[in-house]
């Protein structure tokens, strides 16, 4: 599996600091087909210099001590030395000041061997999971809020009490201290998949940002998403002035997905082609196919920003939309959309099923509902399953050779007047048609 | 496979609630272990009366018949609905009284489980989630159909509309009945009230079995710092018992 990071940094820097001390290093080496990597974070707690000497003094034992992990190798137990020695080393930093009680330093350490994470943790630094498009802690918090917490599961407090707590955000557990009271670790593996992402980041970071704001970001490519992320913190109203924000990010890829770059990038062109076809068209036609138009637009373009996803999510985000629409549009139309919906609800479940059935139940829907309409709307019909059918005898054919094919019988049908409107459409037909087959493909050759 | 050990821990408290209608339960006859928890609903107090006298009926039920098979998951579903319906005919005032159910057989071998209505159980797997029961609710016959998405049940305004019930006034239809898989060692299990994973995500759940080697870990620290964190203060009773094979 292939690991790919990012990292980014807003140090506060003191007028008399020469030089910004490193408080973040990744390492990866890739053995053979699998990736190692380690990642470290650390932090001063308060933000004060002698803090920052001994987070720095920090990372470089742990970075001194690591060697890459063999099968042989206990990772927790590793981790758990580590921190041992971290710990002492910090302790040792800090006798050395006027205050030593007063130091602090935050860590986390990741390690990841293939698709196995570990991680250890002390402090007020973060190591979030992004699964999904869904965000999650990997570590808890040791603050006092914590420790209420316990006491209202042993039922001596209630609920209530802890979001009245003055003090309830005090760290209760870091570096520095004579016996660390809370350790956050693994001690079995905890497998990632391909797409998570991670990310470590420091209290900056995170007191600044709640979920639905960093979520978004981490789609990004890692570096991408490092640098927005600081940047994002940084310019919220609430953002601590005293302290340093950090973000490391590593996101983790199969062989297979970036084989799929090929499809991928055919994918968003056709995405692109579509939305384009379908804005002229939203141009030039009126009414309530307007709306409809404007819609299936803004939904293909939010989707454009979001490939990298699910099919099966994209297919649930475009029928949750065409359902919205249904409700709002009636009359003749609505039966379009609905048997629409139908359809794309059954090619969610069959994802991976045949794609020839389905289009001969669609060219079916389609006759049976042209029978039906009259009027330009029953031409728009005919065009729609003259194309599916041809397409339906074609599949694997040359994409633009079709597309002549339709164009031929166009010409054979019918006036001038409706030329235009006519290729228009048939335009969007021919684009969402495309954007099944690729979607399609791109699942199968996914797989 | 030579036979595991099963260690458990179960936890159940009221929340932001007066009374904790859930129930749950544990027996170990000859090395054949059972777990059940259920969740209580009905006025005047009938809801802990019904989810204890479902568990109840549980533990008797299984301690005559120790047996990890279906025959005895149905008979134990059967057994439990006619115990309420039994009681209910007694107290006039509980005639509303229900109660969902969730049941695991095991010999650390094999196990076997049963539910009706959305208390669930979840199975993991080399610390993997793998598998859940399917909830006897309105919004999980929606994601089956593919109407919302799986994420979407837990903040769902349906979400308390359960079409099965222990004691309920339709005659109940037991099929969800899980055939006896073959247990492998690090497998857990957690059986819980919604009250509980309302609050709890599975990638969660996954991160918390990571840093945990005991069940008892595992459930506090959940409780700790993922439902806690996130329960208002009316929350609803809740209730997890987990499951290591050793």
């Amino acid at each position: 599996m292939k690991i790919i990071s990012g990292h980014a940094t807003q140090i506060i820097s003191e007028t008399n600091e020469q030089q910004p001390l490193l408080s973040s290093q990744i390492r990866t080496e890739a053995s053979g087909k699998s990736e190692l990597c380690i990642a470290v974070l650390t932090n001063a707690v308060s933000g004060l210099k002698t803090e920052r000497t001994a987070a720095y003094s920090a990372l470089k034992t742990v970075l001194k001590n690591y060697q890459h992990p063999t099968l042989k190798t206990n990772i927790p137990n590793a981790l758990q030395r580590t921190i041992r020695k971290t710990n002492q080393i910090v302790r040792d930093v800090a006798s050395k000041t006027s205050q030593p009680t007063a130091i602090g330093v935050s860590i986390v350490i990741i390690i990841i061997v293939e698709y196995i994470l570990h991680w250890i943790a002390v402090g007020d630094n973060k190591l979030y999971c992004l699964r999904d498009n869904e965000l999650v802690e990997l570590t808890h918090e040791q603050t006092a809020a914590r420790l209420m917490r316990e006491n209202v599961m042993d039922g001596k407090l209630s609920l209530s009490k802890i979001d009245t707590f003055p003090e309830r955000n005090g760290l209760v557990s870091y570096l520095g201290m004579e016996t660390i009271p809370d350790i956050d670790a693994t001690l079995k593996p905890f497998t990632l998949k391909s797409g998570d992402k991670l990310l470590l980041c420091s209290n900056g970071l995170h007191s600044a940002l709640n979920n639905e704001n960093i979520a978004p970001l981490l789609v990004d490519s890692p570096q991408v998403a490092a640098t927005q992320l600081v940047e994002l913190a940084s310019q919220t109203p609430n953002a601590n002035q005293q302290e340093d924000i950090q973000a490391v990010v590593l996101a983790f890829q199969t062989p297979v997905q970036i084989a799929n770059l090929a499809a991928y990038q055919l994918y968003r062109k056709l995405l692109i082609y579509v939305t384009d076809t379908l804005r002229i068209l939203k141009n030039r036609i009126g009414g309530e196919y307007r709306k409809l138009l404007i819609y299936v637009t803004d939904t293909l373009r939010i989707l454009k920003n979001r490939i990298g996803g699910e099919y099966r999510k994209l297919l649930i985000y475009v029928t949750d939309t065409l359902r919205i629409l249904k409700n709002r549009i009636g009359g003749e139309y609505r039966k379009l959309l609905i048997y629409v919906t139908d359809t794309l609800r059954i090619l969610k479940n069959r994802i991976g099923g045949e794609y020839r059935k389905l289009l001969i139940y669609v060219t079916d829907t389609l006759r049976i509902l042209r029978n039906r309409i009259g009027g330009e709307y029953r031409k728009l019909l005919i065009y729609a399953t003259d194309t599916l059918s041809i397409l339906g005898n074609r599949i694997g054919g040359k994409i633009f050779a079709f597309q002549t094919k339709v164009q031929e019988s166009i010409a054979n049908h019918d006036s001038d007047m409706y030329y235009n409107l006519k290729i228009s459409i048939l335009g969007v037909i021919t684009g969402m048609v495309l954007t099944s087959i690729s979607l399609l493909l791109f699942y199968i050759f996914r797989n | 496979m030579p036979q595991s050990q099963l260690i458990h821990y179960a936890l159940s408290r009221p929340g932001g609630r007066e009374v904790n209608e859930d129930a749950c339960k544990y027996t170990n006859h000859k090395k054949q272990f059972c777990y059940v928890v259920a969740d209580g609903l009905g006025g005047h107090g009938g809801g802990d009366i019904a989810s204890q006298t479902a568990t109840n009926a549980t533990i008797t039920t299984f301690r005559r018949w120790p047996s990890i098979s279906s025959n005895s998951l149905k008979s134990i579903i059967h057994n439990a609905d006619t115990a309420i319906r039994k009681h209910k005919e007694t107290a006039p005032n509980l005639a509303n009284m229900h109660t969902t159910i969730v049941v695991m057989l095991s010999n650390g071998k094999h196990a076997a489980w049963a539910h009706i209505g959305d208390s669930r159980l979840y199975h993991f797997r080399a610390g993997r989630y793998i598998n859940r029961t399917r909830d006897h609710s309105v919004p999980q016959v929606m994601a089956d159909a593919g109407d919302i998405s799986e994420r979407a049940i837990r903040y769902h305004e349906d979400r308390n509309r359960v079409l099965r019930s222990l004691g309920d006034e339709r005659s109940l239809a037991i099929d969800s009945i899980s055939k006896p898989c073959v247990l492998q060692r690090g497998d857990a299990f957690l059986l819980c009230t919604d009250g509980f994973w309302e609050h709890v995500l599975e990638l969660e759940m996954e991160a918390e079995l990571a840093k945990s080697n005991t069940p008892e870990d595992w459930i506090k620290r959940m409780v700790i710092d993922r439902l806690l964190r996130r329960a208002p203060s009316t929350y609803d009773n809740y209730t997890a018992l987990g499951v290591f094979v050793q």
